[in-house]
């Protein structure tokens, strides 16, 4: 009475069905359970739900469990099918994935040093000193600066040979920034050279990539694909992790 | 005599063995859960046949993953993975609906054989199917989500934490799913009372 006495005064009477499974089996918090202990003295709709709930708990509890109409034992076969599954499939996939992104930054590094500082060595930047000598000779125009670029085979800026694309052209722009220590040291006149070239160089840009550098955008697009893919993986096998895991 | 002995380990020592690619321990295992697993997919599904290539799946999913186990209860583990192929199933189903005519669902028959048989005597085995299926018709009203819940806890004796766990929800998440799946049982069978055995009526 001193219980609905209060809850009379606060008129509550919203009813309590969706809490009387749990107060049956023990689990709600105090304050829930003395709601519903509040609401059960004064609402007689809801001690009948309670007993209905009770009795519903126990029919529940009284149905027996299905039988299964056969084994579910995995045969042998089956079980190495899923093995190899298991094995294989994600971790392999992203490291070759990873493997990939690896090297192809690997070969843009090496590739943009062979294009940029004067590594004499490689065929590719043994253009530089021609355009350089016949640059000192104030040979001014892009006719001249052309000449030595045909002697080495390269006949048009448009790349032909799939090497020579690589390594011809680009060395030749970045020859502009070598070139003004080379003439130094060869003695001469050295601000000739930098506007020579500058007008030689094969200018077309398809794609915002130098001609030659046609390694350029694919390298991209590969590291671009691959990286995609790892983190793809990823995603994929953190999500099948979560969803299988169970932590207790 | 290898078989009878593995009946006797403790499920952590079969998931151990089971790692290193024990097949039999991995089947001791199976045939301790397969009951309870199949329960589960069949009363999600509401289909005991498709509930048999769910329970299959089931098996071969956990044996795919087994190193993702990481202790604690195996049956709420399996649980998880037993609703997960149960919802994908649905999902299927939704996508692809059958029209044949054996979609009309088990006959009393098919319950008798499934439910009836460890019965004491004929009554009990007719009450039991009686039973089963009227919860199954009941339970077809509800939600998955909610519907879940209560199949574990009602129906499959998980305690709520269990329960909880299995299906990758918080405590108070089940709380409210439960509360919501009992009440509205209560309901249903109360407005349809025909559906129950007499002795059984709420």
């Amino acid at each position: 009475m001193r219980v609905s006495l209060r809850v009379g005064g606060k008129r509550t009477d919203n009813h309590v069905g969706e809490l009387l499974g749990s107060y049956l089996d023990g689990q709600l918090s105090t304050r829930e359970m003395a709601r519903v202990e509040a609401h059960l003295l004064s609402c007689a709709q809801c001690r009948q739900e309670l007993e209905q709930m009770r009795r519903l708990l126990a029919l529940l509890r009284l149905c027996p469990p299905a039988r299964p109409k056969r084994n579910f034992a995995l045969v042998p076969e089956a079980a190495s099918r899923v093995e190899r599954r298991r094995l294989l499939f994600t971790p392999v996939a992203a490291a070759v994935a990873v493997l990939v992104l690896c090297l192809s930054i690997y070969a843009e590094v090496r590739l943009s040093r062979v294009a940029e500082p004067p590594g004499l060595s490689l065929p590719g930047v043994s253009l530089v000193p021609p355009i350089a000598s016949v640059a000192l000779q104030e040979a001014p125009s892009a006719a001249v600066a052309g000449a030595p670029i045909e002697a080495t085979g390269q006949p048009t800026p448009a790349p032909r040979g799939q090497p020579q694309a690589l390594l011809g052209p680009p060395a030749a722009p970045e020859a502009a920034g070598v070139r003004p220590g080379d003439g130094r040291e060869e003695g001469g006149t050295s601000l000739a050279v930098t506007p020579a070239v500058g007008q030689g160089r094969p200018t077309a840009r398809p794609f915002g990539f130098r001609t030659g550098e046609i390694w350029r955008p694919l390298l991209r697009s590969i590291q671009l694909l691959s990286g995609g893919v790892f983190v793809g993986l990823v995603v994929y096998w953190a999500l099948r992790v979560r969803r299988e895991r169970y932590s207790p | 005599m290898v078989s009878k002995s593995l009946t006797e380990l403790e499920d952590a020592e079969l998931v151990r063995r089971a790692r290193g690619g024990d097949l039999q321990a991995y089947n001791a295992l199976v045939l301790r859960y397969q009951t309870l697993v199949y329960n589960i997919a069949g009363r999600i599904l509401i289909d005991w046949d498709l509930a048999q290539d769910v329970a299959q799946e089931t098996f071969l999913r956990a044996y795919q993953n087994i190193g993702g186990f990481r202790g604690g209860s195996l049956r709420a583990w399996l649980a998880r993975i037993a609703t997960n192929c149960a919802h994908d199933m649905l999902r299927s189903k939704r996508r692809h609906p059958t029209t044949s005519i054996e979609d009309l669902g088990p006959s009393e028959a098919d319950y008798m054989s499934l439910f009836g048989s460890g019965a004491q005597s004929p009554e009990g085995a007719v009450i039991a199917a009686e039973l089963a299926r009227a919860i199954d018709v009941a339970i077809s009203c509800l939600p998955v989500d909610q519907r879940a819940a209560l199949v574990l806890v009602d129906l499959n004796g998980f305690d709520y934490r269990e329960a909880a766990a299995a299906l990758g929800i918080r405590l108070g998440t089940l709380k409210s799913r439960l509360g919501r799946a009992r009440a509205r049982l209560r309901q249903l069978l109360r407005e349809h009372e025909e559906l129950l055995p007499p002795s059984l009526r709420l």
